[in-house]
């Protein structure tokens, strides 16, 4: 059984982080808070490490789902927003060469290196980059519109109740 | 399926409950401390009471015991006069106008904190403190407006 201690040193990558197409599960450092770690057992020489492929904008019912929320969250006042304009492609062999191997996971935010690694863990580079879908751009134009007629329509509603109840 | 899609309309909900409830929770909050703000501002105006006692405590002893001559007399004289001459009833109409608008902004500017403090919390993508900071000023002057409106009202 081969140990792998996963480092990642910032908390906006801990939900696309895919061992094995699976998620994981990470805790906090005791000693800094913007450390999240987690412990991975395998029988296995090879993990394959990657980085969700999720976007908002590429799910299905996208349109229903984003203005249900938007209205809900007063016109988005109250939601947490989701700035993932890029779709990350990334994805990487992680060759187990010890019994207990450690592996620190450093965001670099450029467009063609995303991430960067440290630790005593080989890592081959399949895909290491950000990519710009165009059905994204499209359909943020889309929703901008869809969002500035709805905030149009509530503010004429209100402006005719108000004017109605003046009179 | 991974967690980000299973989630996204979950999450997204829980981040607005939370959001909605703790900005609810803190405006109740700020309206049932108001008769506390009323109070510790009753009691500053208290402290600023006992300040101007003891200069004027102050001035009297130096008027007393001065040179007439002296250029600390011709200070004291003035400051003497400038206090007795005081205009008092503006002090108490600030209190009546004063009062909930300051007790207003102190709300407001609790808001402001524990917003902030909330939209730092989120852990994937940002929140937005600017725009929560816009939305509560924009609160703070209609706050205002309104206290003012509804003082100008009872008056």
């Amino acid at each position: 059984m081969k140990r792998l201690h996963l480092i990642v040193k910032s908390s906006s990558l801990l939900d696309f982080i895919l061992i094995n197409r699976e998620n994981i599960r990470f805790r906090r450092n005791k000693d800094s808070k913007r450390i999240y770690e987690a412990d991975i057992e395998t029988d296995k020489d090879e993990l394959k490490l990657s980085l969700d492929t999720f976007n908002p904008y590429l799910q299905s019912g996208w349109w229903i789902k984003m203005m249900f929320l938007f209205i809900i969250s007063i016109f988005g006042i109250f939601d947490k927003r989701f700035r993932q304009r890029y779709i990350y492609r990334c994805e990487f062999t992680l060759h187990l060469t010890q019994d207990s191997n450690e592996l620190t996971i450093i965001p670099c935010g450029k467009m063609d290196h995303v991430l960067d690694f440290q630790g005593n863990v080989k890592v081959d580079e399949i895909e290491n980059r950000l990519e710009i879908d165009p059905r994204v751009k499209k359909r943020k134009v889309g929703m901008f519109f869809s969002k500035f007629g709805f905030i149009l329509i509530a503010i004429a509603i209100v402006v005719l109740i108000l004017v109605s109840t003046i009179k | 399926m991974t967690k980000l899609e299973k989630t996204y309309v979950s999450s997204h909900l829980y981040e607005i409950c939370v959001n909605l409830l703790l900005v609810t929770g803190i405006i109740t909050f700020c309206l049932s401390i108001a008769p506390i703000a009323f109070a510790l501002i009753f009691c500053l105006y208290a402290l600023v009471a006992i300040w101007l006692c003891i200069i004027i405590i102050l001035i009297t002893v130096g008027l007393v015991f001065a040179d007439h001559n002296n250029v600390l007399y011709k200070i004291l004289e003035r400051l003497w006069s400038g206090l007795t001459s005081f205009n008092f009833s503006m002090v108490e109409s600030m209190q009546i106008t004063g009062l909930p608008i300051i007790t207003a902004i102190t709300g407001v500017l609790l808001v402001i904190v524990f917003i902030t403090t909330l939209a730092n919390k989120s852990r994937y993508g940002k929140a937005k403190p600017i725009v929560f900071m816009i939305i509560t000023l924009v609160f703070l002057i209609i706050a205002i407006f309104v206290l003012a409106m509804l003082n100008a009202g009872a008056k």
